[in-house]
């Protein structure tokens, strides 16, 4: 049953897609040389056959076989820790150019060991230096990909 | 012909080009022994990194951690009973059970062998069977290109997947993502919304290595969905079992020919060939000795090993000679040989045969590195194994990051990245398998320029796909491979009513 619903709302949603995609393409510009394919053409074919396909998904959902878990139901500490993680992404993104990569990663990788579970803080702590100070040397000596170690110096 | 040979094995022989080999041979083992990375992690990991090399250097690299990958899936099959690739999975039932027996150095170093066995002999049809094919693909024009991506794209969708309407769904939304960006044809802006950043298209790599490593990343550090075990076993000198490479030659012959062939199938994928080579071995033994098969024996290693390398040469033949790549660590490859600005096809032998060359010495290379220093080594890849989690992903995610900036040395990439790795975790837990979007994403652009230059000639005449012979029996496997699902089901209801 739950597999059932989850078809239909996710059949709705790719639905909505299409639906907006081909939106965007009735709106892009049209074609202006003789005897050729506009390149809305392409657009046009992969907006009508996720429409079908999406119909399709919506149809199982509705006349398909019942049963079915479904995706497993996620608790609190799951969908927290999710959350929690894309924001060390994200936050890690942003203070790498604003404070430096040296500065930063340790924190960030002390932080997803705690996430992961471990409590060794010490050992943790240790291992959050040395693999920064490894990758920094591996990408901006070894493959001289320039990341900012320090900001402001 | 054979001064291009040359040429190759003296560029692959430069101690740079070696070195790639056996770093590719190293980390390769290492994501290959740990369950929960694989190869196609380890291979986007490496990917920016191959930016700054050049094209032999780089392919040495990816070469060494593809054969070695598949080796290295082995050993934790076989110690833990956990495969650490999904084409280690045959290896687990036999293997384990010689491990709790106390014969672990014997599996161990029968799986290596083996797979060696398995790489050379893909390696031999590859030199074979390649420049046969890449002749017969020069005569493709437009149309049959068209149809032969068509068909590559509708077998990675619809062969192998649990849902065939969610794998048409994951490939249809990969295409859509290659219509952002300039036109192929006329260059005028689509879906860009006005950003600079878009128009230049989504670029591949940040999405593959999104999909790839990201979710695994969340499964590993927040849902936890698996522990593994630790082994406590010893293990005893492995690197005597290298008499072994040419013992039980039948199975292994018939083993690596299942493996080379459904390697060179688009969409089969390595559990296939591993298990068809495991229940062939099975047949093949004397019924006397069946017993001893069941129970674990040599022979039930050796087989499935030789199967999973025989894949390594098998799945680049189509890559090679067509440019179409039958698994994710194909796709990689493409995309590794384009950043260098080489595009794999049939132009590549003939404009480029020495980099052809180069591949196959690389891959013996590899092959030779992967048999010894696996042999000598198996005690740390034993010890590697208990390295926990969440010591392995925060350093992949650091990767990850510093891997997508480098690119370009822009954090769009990254945010990309972000974006795609949240896709990837919700289409994996919603049942939408990933590698159709990431081939789609890779064949995208190239099916849409072939099957509009083909429509323009045509004066938009679709049926220019049904004239064309060759094109017209891509057409028909395509839809056969669409229709075989359905029809099967409906035959078991059938029989079931």
């Amino acid at each position: 049953m739950k597999a059932n619903r989850e078809k239909i709302v996710i059949g709705a949603v790719l639905l909505a897609i299409s639906i907006g995609y081909g939106y965007m393409t009735a709106h892009l510009p049209t074609r202006n040389l003789p005897n050729t394919l506009g390149l809305d053409f392409m657009p046009w074919v992969y907006d009508i056959l996720l429409a079908i396909l999406s119909l399709l998904l919506i149809g199982s959902g509705i006349w398909g076989s019942t049963g079915g878990a479904g995706a497993k139901q996620l608790g609190g500490r799951e969908i927290g820790g999710t959350f929690i993680l894309f924001a060390i992404f994200v936050a890690y993104i942003y203070l790498i150019d604003a404070v430096g990569f040296l500065i930063v990663t340790p924190f960030v990788v002390f932080a997803m060991m705690l996430l992961g579970g471990a409590r060794q803080y010490v050992k943790m702590g240790v291992i959050s230096v040395v693999v920064t100070v490894t990758i920094y040397v591996l990408f901006r000596y070894v493959f001289v990909v320039s990341i900012t170690g320090i900001a402001f110096t | 012909m054979a001064e291009f040979a040359m040429q190759a094995l003296l560029g692959v022989l430069t101690p740079a080009n070696l070195l790639a080999s056996l770093a590719g041979v190293l980390f390769g083992l290492f994501v290959g022994a740990i369950p929960g990375l694989t190869i196609s992690l380890g291979m986007v990991l490496l990917l920016p990194v191959t930016y700054t090399m050049n094209p032999i250097t780089s392919i040495s690299l990816l070469l060494g951690l593809f054969i070695s990958g598949m080796t290295g899936g082995s050993i934790s099959a076989i110690l833990l009973n956990i495969p650490g690739t999904p084409s280690a999975s045959a290896t687990a039932i036999a293997g384990h059970q010689m491990t709790r027996r106390g014969e672990a150095a014997q599996a161990l170093g029968t799986a290596v062998t083996s797979s060696f066995f398995g790489a050379l002999f893909s390696l031999a049809v590859l030199v074979l069977v390649a420049p046969i094919v890449a002749r017969a693909a020069l005569k493709f024009g437009e149309v049959e290109l068209a149809a032969l991506v068509f068909l590559g794209l509708t077998l990675i969708c619809s062969f192998g997947q649990r849902s065939m309407v969610k794998g048409l769904i994951s490939g249809v939304l990969g295409l859509m993502i290659t219509t952002i960006g300039l036109d192929p044809i006329v260059a005028r802006p689509r879906f860009t919304f006005g950003m600079v950043e878009l128009q230049s298209g989504i670029n591949f790599l940040p999405v593959m290595i999104g999909l790839f490593a990201i979710p695994q990343i969340l499964n590993g550090l927040v849902m936890r969905t698996e522990e593994i075990p630790r082994y406590e076993g010893k293990i005893s000198n492995v690197f005597v079992q290298i008499k072994r490479v040419f013992a039980h030659l039948r199975y292994k012959i018939v083993a690596a020919l299942i493996g080379t062939g459904v390697g060179a199938i688009p969409g089969a994928g390595g559990p296939i060939a591993v298990f068809l080579a495991y229940d062939m071995a099975r047949r093949m033994t004397p019924k006397k000795d069946r017993e001893a098969y069941d129970n674990g024996n040599e022979i039930g290693v050796a087989a499935p090993e030789a199967a999973n390398n025989g894949i390594n040469g098998g799945a680049l033949i189509p890559m090679l000679t067509l440019g179409i790549p039958g698994d994710p660590i194909t796709a990689i490859l493409l995309g590794a040989l384009m950043i260098q600005g080489l595009t794999p096809g049939p132009l590549l032998f003939r404009s480029n045969p020495v980099f052809v060359y180069s591949v196959f010495w690389a891959f013996l290379v590899g092959a030779i590195f992967v048999l010894f220093v696996t042999l000598l080594t198996m005690k740390v890849w034993v010890a590697v194994l208990q390295i926990p989690r969440w010591v392995l992903l925060p350093i992949i995610s650091i990767f990850c990051v510093v891997g997508t900036f480098s690119l370009r040395n822009s954090f769009w990439d990254t945010g990309v990245m972000l974006f795609f790795g949240l896709l990837g975790f919700l289409m994996i837990r919603y049942g939408f398998p990933v590698v159709p979007m990431l081939l789609a994403i890779v064949l995208g652009p190239d099916f849409e320029s072939h099957t509009r230059l083909s429509l323009i000639t045509s004066k938009g005449d679709p049926a220019v796909f049904l004239r064309h012979p060759i094109s017209l029996v891509f057409v028909v496997i395509a839809l056969f491979s669409f229709l075989s699902p359905i029809i099967r089901s409906m035959l078991k209801k059938k029989e079931g009513t």
